[in-house]
Formats: structure tokens, C-alpha cells, sequence
């Protein structure tokens, strides 16, 4: 594996370009030239000097807008520029980082001094503008550096450090670029006018007390510059709309519905019929549910997870430990990774069932008809990624890795984005093909083991909350009272009651326990067609610790898993009682009738 | 720990004319049929009333506020754009008080139920188009769950009071007001930041290329906020205010890491009264010059003795320091010091000084006030305040919550979108019966310290803001924070730049200090922050000799200046 990473370095080249525009090109010439100034002559007497410096420059043309009952909420343009340097003092054996500090980490700097990380600069770019903020942002990060090597080596002088994992790995020079699509621009008013009227669909369903629908468009082109003699030139293209409904069931139990499709391009997002469709839908659905009855025991026992659910279950509890992660070391110790660092040590343990493999493909741009929002060609180092498989027949193979070496992968393998190394396109397959089944047969296995355990009824669940619309926009539009039962607890939206009889119920105020990764080994037959969900997964290396991100792209391929044991709960939070007068469309509906 | 205001003086130095108040006013029923969100604000108003009036526990008052917000930003370094935004947003806030004027659910909480963790009041957006019913949606549920929380809170109040001791204070939580109605028209607020990008590109490139200054901006704000408040009690206020704002703000750093900020605020209310290209651009050169002697002048590690305040840092210092202790309710608050509840009638300050605060003028000393307006945040009228008359302390600053011995508003409940209303600040006069020239008072300060033995005094010249502590619980001190102060020496050689000290002290200890007026009066506008968020506020007063203050060494950046000298910059094609 590591032998395989080397040679990948070695064979880097550009990958897809277009004509830049000549401010383009000086502004990656002003990120060279103030980047060899800087390797020159910065230093403080009697202190190491920066063996290694990168600059990324993120430029970016955002749009957003958020809509209700054929209203506007909000609507802005905006244009911004953002520069982030990364700097290393001491070696590569040895050097600043991997070191926890909070005085410096957590903010880039004190509150007194230049930002380095994230820096807000004029986005009216010239040569000499940017040289000057690149100068000032450079100082900070160096000063901040040096003192983060001292306060990291006086703690190595008093500890017998067992781990010698460098903290970092030189690589040789490369140019890479990945900007032959246009940058994708949008109407904002048109997509407003659509939006209004998809959104005033909303009227029709008085059982709702919101909905609303919110677009994002967030293109950037990215420069990207080191010591090391790399560049990277890339335009990153991502659109999202988001649909959320809340109500309230008659008993008071705060209730949600959601509908999220992202995408590289406006053209690639569905139709603007699609997305009415997809609010009727979603608009019935939530009705249905303030309709339905409550569960009220827990249960435990075998659960069919369909499309979005059996995607969205992937993503929230095995996709996140996928990911490289290196204990950071403080002034208190060693800082092991407890948040989804299940895998650190697994390579080559089964952690799955034997028939099921992952593999991740983040230059794959379709799979089957859906684009693949996350899809990219370069990362945020700029390195090329190259599909891997993750886990084959159940068992761990690789882990995905920025250039922040670990234990086990010393080498990125191309998978830094957002601040850190991330999941990206994800595909679940099956390798056995007597465990894929049917629609009829995954019910019939159900129905077998519900049998053998005597339990009268099973579980259906075809739609679970996505973290980042619970804590955007669920929580926001139920008044922060929407139950989502807490840590490693994920809220099902959609879920069927299936008695052993065929008899089938809608019920809601359920929450989904997995208990840990262990649950994909415990999947016992999977469905024939894959679902491809594109979302905004929580960045697994935490953005306090990288200044990155909080939600990067994603995308999981999964096919409805039947999983033999999982815990199911009720709902058991309290929750607000229901309006004391109906809403006014709710009353106009009434005097309707 | 109570931090009952950080002023920000920088942001709005200066002020030019505006009547647009005034000249838009019209009768409510004159143009409000038309108004959609006025429309569905009384329309859910009076389903709630209905619905509340019988409720267990009914409600005895509702409140909307919508902030109708427009703006445009723009802002530049190094003569380039930083920021161009036009934003457009509309904000509910809900009041609803269960239980009765005497005690409702607002009343204070004492003890550990004061705590509650995540019930602050936040701001619910509405929509900016479309018809009544999308408003009306939003209005109702945002009354309902507002109404369940003022339900909670009013059984906390209920237990509280009957486990803790009698209280100091029994007035009533709320006092009635008369209904008021008023409907000022709507003013657009174009988009045009080509036309402003071009002056503000131009002043902040004055920034770039002098060696000294690290770095700085120049920002346009331009603001229309059309308020709305609809009550229960029959008020119906509509009110537009247009705000145009300049800040310039410029940093260096000296040898020693002292991190040297200045600026340069000017506010108007149409953008044709703000200076001129010309005079802005000659204060930014000023401005340049003033940073290069800052950055080498001499330290002052710690001093106590005389001092001159210019009319503007006297402004900020009695805002501070007597402001925020006459607003009304901290009297009520059991946890704050209630400096000024025993001085009522009696003697506070010199019998030279009076203490207005009237938010019903809107120009002093030909400048325009920042803290001037019709109606306050709860419908009361404006009314000037006449707190300190000869030295004696006769008003507190009040809002619709009494306190014992003041039972009304005298229209100070002020707020920011998001917030509850509290007594808060206006127009400030610090007016003196007795002065003298500038050059007297100069003087007075050179005899001061030629008394007491001392090279020399200070003279507070420019502040950028400050801090005052009311809470029991640490000490009831003052720090205000200077930016341009000189040493005026006691043989009468030239005065000469300082740098690196804050002001600090306790409010009766300094009141009593105050010795001497001038006839020249500064005003300072700013934006005042404390409970019920950020409100525009002036202070105007003569310069003050007081006979002892004391500094105290300023917090600084440890950090040395850049370690490379700036890059030598080349031409290039500008990003679009």
C-alpha cells in the first residue's frame, strides 16, 4: 500500500485545463513569489526557520435564497476571498503540528493578532493586494508556529514518546489543475421565482406549520500553492436545495419531513417539476405522519432499511470511520480519537458482513443516472485521488488519508478536503449474490427471522434525519424542540410498522439506535438497486481542530439493507403541546370545509 | 459578572441633518390599508387576543415588533473591494406577559432559577414578499410558542417568589401606556454599489503603501429600518429610519507589539449629507499621520493625578459611569450595586453640572444626534429627562417597568431586533452652569499639577469606547479606553503623544473629582451595547478637569511587529 501511494506521487500530472483568466495567473504568481520570500527570509534569531509553507486561496461566487407559502425568507449574492496558510517549523520527524493547543488552534491566532486561517481578503485580486495579505497572514502563522513547536518540544523533553510517526512527509514538486468545466453561474431571480412557486405547493397541506425551502449555490475556484514546488488549480462546483416541513401531531409530538438533493450543477439537480413533485410528496407524507400512531416499546429485532434511510445509516454510522485520524498529542498527553476512531486499529479485521465491500471512487461523476456531487478530481493538498477499496468481503483494507501521517498510512491517498481527510463517494456492494434479494424476498427473510425470534411485527424504514439538516434546519423551525434522542441516535422520519400477517401500519416517534459500526455486521441480505444519496456529511476530523469546514459533500451509494438485529425506541423526551388556535391556513382550510 | 455596556464609539463619529423623520409622518389610517405585513400583524393580533383573552393563565398583553431591514455594505483595503452586498430582511419579535401589570411572567427571577439556559429571546425572519398569509403563518406560531414560554417562566415566577424573602422592591412589572398610532412612509433603498465602490476604493488605497500602517478598511453601511410595533393596548407604530455610516479604521503596530487602532465615523441620514470626497479624504490623511506619531510614542506605565477630558471622552465617560446607572431597572435587579438608588434628591455631582438625556432633539452643538426618536421600543413617546439638576440627583432613566418611586415610562424602553426592551440611554447632555474657555481650563490643569508636585497631567483627546461593572459580585469600577492621549506639562512645554493606558475608577470617588467646565462641548455618537443588545446613542459634554483619575496599563499583543518588511507590490489584472 505504501509502495503504491509513492509511485502515485510520482506519476502526478494536470488533469483537465482551460485558459485562466490572466488575474488568475498573477494571483498564483503573487502565492509563488511571496511564498519563496517567505522560505527565505523569515526567521526569528535563534529560532528554526519554516521548512515548509502552502497558501490556498479560495474565491468564491455564492448564492443563496430561502422561501415559504411563495415567499421570500432571504435572498443574497455574495463575493468573497479567503486565504489559509499552512505552515511547518522544525522537520519533518518533528515539527509543529499534531499538537493540540488551544491558545493557537482554536482560533489562527490571537484575538489581537492577523488571522492566518480562513482570512477574509479584498476579492478585487491584484498581484500586489494579495502579496500584502499573503505577507501579513504569513508573520502570524509563523510567530504562531514557532511557539506551537517550543510548547510541543518542551512536552516531548518530559515524556518517552513510543509512537514515532513523522509528522510529515515531503513530496516531490507537481502541477496539477482541473479547470476545463466553466465556472457554473445562476440566475438567482429565476431560481427564486421558481422556488416561490414550488413553495407556495405548501398552502395546500393546512396540517403543516412550516416549510421551507432553501438554495444554495457555493462555486470556488481554488489556488493552491507550496513550498514543495505543487500547485493546484481547480474550480469546485456544489448546489443544494433543501426542503424541510415541520409540524406538530395532535399529542404535541414535534414531527419532520425532509428533502435535500445536491449537485455539482444547477443542470444537474432534478427539474423544477421534480421538486414540486418532491414537496407534494413530502407535504403528504408529514400529514400522514401527524396521523399516525406513536410506538410506544422499544424494539429489537430485524429492520429493512430502504433507499434513503439504508444510505443515510451508512453515512452516519460506518462511512466516518473510514477516516485516517491521528491522536493528537497536548500538554495533558496523548489525545486518543474516541469520535469515530473505531477503525484506527482494524486494518485487516472484518467489520462488516462477509459479503458486503466499500469502496470509495471520488473521480466517478455518474453512478448509474445521479450525478455524483461529491466527486472531485484533486483534493484540498492537491493530490490526485485514486479509487480504493476499503473494506473487501467484510474485512478492512485501507483507511482515506490526508498527508497528516498515522500509524498504519504514512501517505495521503488523496482524501483532504474541507480541512481534512474526508469520505467522499462511497459505494456498498454486495460480493454474494444468494444475499441480494428482491423487494418480495428481503420481506420474506424478514418474515423468517421475525418467525424464529416470535415477534408479531418488524420494521420498514425508509427515510432517516440527516445530521445537518437536524441541527440547520429541524431544529431551527421546531423551536429547538424537535426529539432527536440524543447522541448516536438518529431520528427516523419515515418508518412501517410490517406485521408477520403482511398488515402494514405508519408510525412515527421512532429513533434508530445502531450501536456502532458492528450493526453492518449484521446485515443478512441486501436489496438488487443501489440508492445514490448526495449529502453534507459533518467533517469527521473536527473543524476546531483543522479551521476547516463543519459539512463537506458526500456521496453514498447503498443498496436497502436488511439488518437482523437493530434497536428501535420511542420517543420518551417531552414535548411542547400543540397550538392553542389553528394557523391561519389551517383555519381558512377549516372554513373551506 | 454584569458588563452593563461596551460602547463602541469609533462607529459614528460625527453627524450631519436629516428630517425625514418628521417630513414622513402621516396619520395611521392614511396609508396603512395597503400594508401587508401591518395587515397581518393585526389581523393575528386579534385572533390572539381572542384566543389568550381565555386562556389558563390568560394573557393581559401582546406585542409585535417587525424590523423591516435593508442594506447595502460595502467595504475596502488596500484599494480593493472587500465586501459588496445588498441584503433585505424582515424580523418578527413577540411579546406576550401572562398574569397581570402588577406581576406578570418578566419579573425577576432570584436565586438559581435566574438561570435559563436556552431561553433567549431570538428574532424569527419573516417573509419579504407574497401575500398576508405567509406572514400570518409565522406570526401565529412564533405567538404560540412565545406564549408557552412566558407560561413556563410565569410558574418559576410564582414558586420563586413564594420561597425567597419579601422583596426590596414591590412595584409592578409592567405600567400601562397610552395607545399610540403613527405611519411614516417607506424609503427605498437602491442597490447601487458601483457608484460607492469607486470612493471607497479610493479612500482605502490612501491606506496602502505608507510603511507604517499594517493594515485598515474603509466601510459603507447603508441601512433603511422600517419598524413596526403593534400591541394589544392599541398602539400601532410604523416608523422608518435611513442610516448612512462611514468607518475608516487604520492599525500599526509599534516595537514593543502594542497593537495602535484608529478611526474615523461619520453617520448622516441620506447619503448627499455625508462629507464630502475631499474631507474624507483629507481625514484619512490625518488619520496616517496621527498613526506614524503613535506608533513611536512613549509608554505611560501608570499615573494618578489630574486630568482634562476633551467634551467627547467626557461624553463617553458619563455614559458610562452615570448612564448605565440611572437606566431604571437595574434598581430592580437584587443582583446589581443600585449606585444611584440613595442619592435620589440628594447631592451626586457638583452643583455646576446638570444631566439630560433627550432623545427629542436631534442636533446640539451643530452636530446631529444618534440617540434621537419619536416613539421608544414600547410606544412611549420621547421624552427629554432632566436626571441631574445642580448637582442633585432627581430621575432615573425608565422604561415601562417601575420602579419604587418612578411608576411610568418616561420613554427610554429601548431595544435591538431580538431583544427584550430595558431603560436605556438617549441623548446625553452633561450641561455646566458654570465654564470656561478651552485654554482656561488647560491652564487649571497645568496649576493642578504644579500643586501636587506633579511634571504633568493628562489630556484624554479621542476614546474609542469602554466597560462598566454594576453587579455586586466584583467590584463596581469603570474602564475607559483611550486612543489619542497627550501629557500636558506642568511648566507649559509642549504637549506630547502617549500611549498604552486605559482610564480607570469607581463612579462616586470620580464624580466627586470633577472640578471645572469648559464653554466648548463635544458630542460623540456611537452604538451602545448591554442587555437588550445594540441602540444609537450620543453624549455630549463639555471638557471636565478632574482633579484625580487613574490609568492603568493597557492589555497588549505580545507579538512582534512583521518580521519581513512588505512586499514590493507589481501591477496586475484585477479579479472580477
Amino acid at each position: 500500500m505504501i509502495a503504491r501511494a509513492v509511485a502515485l506521487v510520482g506519476i502526478i500530472a494536470v488533469v483537465a485545463t482551460a485558459q485562466l483568466p490572466s488575474w488568475v495567473l498573477d494571483a498564483q504568481r503573487a502565492l509563488r513569489d511571496e511564498i519563496r520570500r517567505s522560505m527565505d527570509s523569515l526567521a526569528i534569531e535563534g529560532i528554526k526557520k519554516p521548512y515548509y509553507l502552502e497558501y490556498t486561496l479560495r474565491y468564491r461566487w455564492s448564492a443563496r435564497a430561502s422561501v415559504a407559502y411563495g415567499a421570500v425568507l432571504d435572498s443574497e449574492r455574495t463575493q468573497t476571498a479567503r486565504v489559509t496558510v499552512g505552515i511547518r517549523v522544525g522537520s519533518p520527524e518533528r515539527d509543529n503540528t499534531n499538537f493540540f493547543d488551544a491558545a493557537l488552534l482554536f482560533f489562527g491566532g490571537g484575538e489581537q493578532e492577523e488571522p492566518y486561517r480562513n482570512r477574509l481578503i479584498p476579492h478585487e485580486l491584484t498581484y500586489g493586494v494579495l502579496r500584502r495579505q499573503l505577507w501579513l497572514a504569513t508573520d502570524a502563522a509563523y510567530k504562531a508556529a514557532v511557539e506551537q513547536y517550543a510548547k510541543k518540544e518542551a512536552v516531548l523533553k518530559n515524556r518517552v514518546q513510543r509512537d514515532t510517526t513523522p509528522d510529515f512527509v515531503l513530496l516531490p514538486p507537481a502541477t496539477v489543475a482541473d479547470t476545463a468545466a466553466p465556472l457554473p453561474r445562476v440566475s438567482l431571480g429565476t431560481v427564486v421565482a421558481h422556488l416561490e412557486r414550488i413553495s407556495a405547493i405548501a398552502r395546500e397541506y393546512p396540517a403543516l406549520q412550516q416549510a421551507t425551502i432553501t438554495f444554495e449555490h457555493l462555486p470556488e475556484l481554488v489556488l493552491f500553492v507550496n513550498s514543495e514546488g505543487r500547485s493546484a488549480v481547480k474550480i469546485h462546483r456544489q448546489v443544494g436545495i433543501e426542503i424541510v416541513a415541520t409540524t406538530q401531531a395532535a399529542d404535541g409530538m414535534p414531527l419532520a419531513q425532509t428533502y435535500a438533493v445536491y449537485a455539482r450543477t444547477l443542470e444537474e439537480l432534478p427539474s423544477w417539476d421534480s421538486l414540486a413533485r418532491a414537496l407534494r410528496g413530502l407535504a403528504q407524507r408529514l400529514t400522514n405522519q401527524a396521523a399516525a400512531p406513536a410506538i410506544e416499546e422499544p424494539y429489537s429485532g430485524p429492520v429493512l432499511f430502504r433507499g434513503q434511510a439504508a444510505a443515510e445509516l451508512f453515512a452516519q454510522v460506518f462511512a466516518p470511520n473510514l477516516v485516517a485520524q491521528r491522536p493528537q498529542l497536548s500538554e495533558q498527553g496523548v489525545q486518543q480519537q474516541e469520535r469515530f476512531g473505531a477503525f484506527q486499529n482494524k486494518l485487516g479485521a472484518r467489520v462488516m458482513a462477509e459479503f458486503l465491500s466499500v469502496e470509495s471512487a471520488p473521480q466517478q461523476t455518474m453512478i448509474g443516472n445521479v450525478p455524483a456531487a461529491a466527486a472531485y478530481r484533486i483534493d484540498d493538498e492537491g493530490i490526485q485521488p485514486e479509487p480504493l477499496t476499503l473494506v473487501r468481503g467484510g474485512y478492512l483494507e485501507h483507511l482515506l488519508s490526508s498527508r497528516v501521517p498515522t500509524r498504519r498510512i504514512r501517505y495521503s491517498n488523496g482524501r483532504s478536503r474541507g480541512g481534512g481527510a474526508m469520505y467522499d463517494v462511497l459505494l456498498l456492494r454486495c460480493n454474494d449474490r444468494s444475499r441480494v434479494a428482491s423487494d418480495a424476498q428481503l420481506l420474506d427473510r424478514m418474515m423468517s427471522i421475525l418467525k424464529r425470534r416470535d415477534l408479531p411485527y418488524g420494521y420498514i424504514v425508509t427515510e432517516l434525519l440527516n445530521q445537518n439538516l437536524l441541527y440547520t434546519a429541524v431544529y431551527q423551525q421546531t423551536g429547538g424542540t424537535f426529539p432527536s434522542g440524543g447522541d448516536n441516535h438518529i431520528p427516523a422520519l419515515t418508518v412501517e410498522r410490517i406485521w408477520r400477517d403482511g398488515r402494514r401500519e405508519r408510525v412515527r416517534g421512532v429513533v434508530v439506535s445502531p450501536g456502532g459500526y458492528q450493526v453492518f455486521r449484521d446485515v443478512v441480505a441486501v436489496g438488487r438497486s443501489q440508492y445514490v444519496q448526495n449529502l453534507l456529511a459533518p467533517s469527521v476530523i473536527s473543524p476546531y481542530q483543522t479551521g476547516g469546514a463543519q459539512y463537506v459533500l458526500a456521496t453514498i451509494a447503498t443498496p436497502d439493507l436488511l439488518v437482523e438485529d437493530v434497536e428501535l425506541r420511542p420517543i420518551e423526551d417531552g414535548f411542547p403541546t400543540p397550538p392553542l388556535i389553528p394557523g391561519p391556513l389551517a383555519e381558512r382550510a377549516g372554513g373551506r370545509k | 459578572m454584569t458588563v452593563a455596556c461596551r460602547t463602541q464609539w469609533h462607529w459614528w463619529r460625527s453627524l450631519l441633518v436629516c428630517a425625514c423623520w418628521v417630513l414622513g409622518s402621516l396619520p395611521l389610517s392614511a396609508r396603512d390599508s395597503s400594508d401587508v405585513v401591518l395587515t397581518a400583524l393585526t389581523t393575528e393580533l386579534a385572533r390572539w387576543q381572542t384566543a389568550l383573552a381565555t386562556a389558563k393563565p390568560p394573557a393581559y398583553f401582546i406585542g409585535y415588533w417587525v424590523y423591516d431591514q435593508q442594506v447595502m455594505v460595502l467595504s475596502a483595503e488596500n484599494g480593493a473591494l472587500e465586501t459588496a452586498t445588498c441584503t433585505h430582511r424582515r424580523l418578527l419579535d413577540v411579546s406576550v406577559r401572562v398574569g397581570s401589570y402588577q406581576l406578570d411572567n418578566t419579573h425577576i427571577l432570584r436565586g438559581s432559577s435566574a438561570i435559563q439556559f436556552g431561553r433567549g429571546t431570538s428574532s424569527v425572519p419573516l417573509p419579504l414578499d407574497g401575500d398576508a398569509e405567509a406572514l400570518r403563518q409565522v406570526i401565529w406560531l412564533a405567538t404560540d410558542r412565545t406564549y408557552k414560554a412566558a407560561l413556563e417562566r410565569y410558574e418559576k415566577v410564582l414558586t420563586n417568589r413564594a420561597v425567597k424573602v419579601r422583596e426590596e422592591d414591590s412595584s409592578a412589572d409592567f405600567s400601562p401606556a397610552l395607545p399610540q398610532r403613527t405611519y411614516e412612509r417607506a424609503i427605498p433603498l437602491p442597490c447601487d454599489t458601483a457608484q460607492w465602490a469607486t470612493r471607497i476604493r479610493r479612500l482605502s488605497a490612501l491606506l496602502l503603501g505608507q510603511p507604517h500602517v499594517l493594515g485598515g478598511d474603509v466601510t459603507l453601511r447603508a441601512e433603511v429600518e422600517r419598524r413596526y410595533f403593534v400591541t394589544s393596548e392599541g398602539t400601532a407604530l410604523v416608523t422608518t429610519e435611513p442610516q448612512w455610516r462611514i468607518t475608516i479604521s487604520a492599525r500599526t503596530k509599534a516595537d514593543d507589539g502594542m497593537i495602535l487602532p484608529l478611526y474615523r465615523t461619520y453617520l448622516a441620514r441620506s447619503p448627499e449629507r455625508l462629507p464630502s470626497q475631499d474631507s474624507l479624504e483629507r481625514d484619512v490623511e490625518d488619520l496616517v499621520a496621527l498613526l506614524a506619531q503613535l506608533r513611536t510614542a512613549p509608554v505611560l506605565d501608570s499615573y494618578a493625578g489630574p486630568a482634562l477630558l476633551s467634551g467627547r471622552a467626557a461624553g463617553v465617560f458619563f455614559h458610562e459611569i452615570f448612564g448605565h446607572r440611572a437606566e431604571g431597572h437595574r434598581i430592580k435587579d437584587p443582583s446589581s450595586s443600585q449606585t444611584l438608588k440613595p442619592f435620589v434628591g440628594k447631592q451626586l455631582l457638583p452643583s455646576f453640572l446638570d444631566v439630560v438625556f433627550d432623545p427629542t432633539i436631534d442636533r446640539y452643538a451643530g452636530v446631529e444626534l444618534a440617540g434621537t426618536y419619536r416613539f421608544d421600543d414600547e410606544g412611549v413617546p420621547a421624552q427629554r429627562v432632566v436626571s441631574v439638576e445642580g448637582g442633585i440627583f432627581r430621575n432615573f432613566l425608565m422604561c415601562r417597568s417601575p420602579i419604587e418611586g418612578f411608576p411610568a415610562s418616561n420613554g427610554h424602553g429601548r431595544k435591538q431586533a431580538g431583544y427584550a426592551p430595558v431603560a436605556r440611554q438617549s441623548n446625553l447632555l452633561v450641561l455646566a452652569r458654570e465654564h470656561v474657555p478651552f485654554d482656561s481650563l488647560k491652564e487649571m490643569l497645568r496649576a493642578a499639577c504644579r500643586r501636587e508636585g506633579k511634571p504633568y497631567g493628562l489630556y484624554f483627546v479621542d476614546i474609542v469606547g469602554g466597560f462598566t461593572f454594576t453587579s455586586r459580585t466584583i467590584p463596581n469600577a469603570f474602564t475607559v479606553q483611550p486612543l489619542v492621549v497627550y501629557k500636558v506639562f506642568a511648566d507649559g512645554s509642549p504637549d506630547e503623544l502617549i500611549r498604552g493606558v486605559d482610564f480607570i475608577g469607581t463612579p462616586l470617588a470620580t464624580f466627586a473629582n470633577i472640578v471645572a467646565a469648559s464653554d466648548e462641548v463635544g458630542v460623540f455618537n456611537g452604538i451602545c451595547g448591554a442587555e437588550s443588545g445594540n441602540v444609537p446613542v450620543s453624549a455630549c459634554a463639555p471638557a471636565l478637569l478632574v482633579s484625580k483619575i487613574e490609568v492603568q496599563k493597557k492589555a497588549k499583543s505580545e507579538s512582534k511587529p512583521p518580521l519581513l518588511p512588505p512586499p514590493v507590490p507589481t501591477t496586475g489584472e484585477v479579479a472580477p
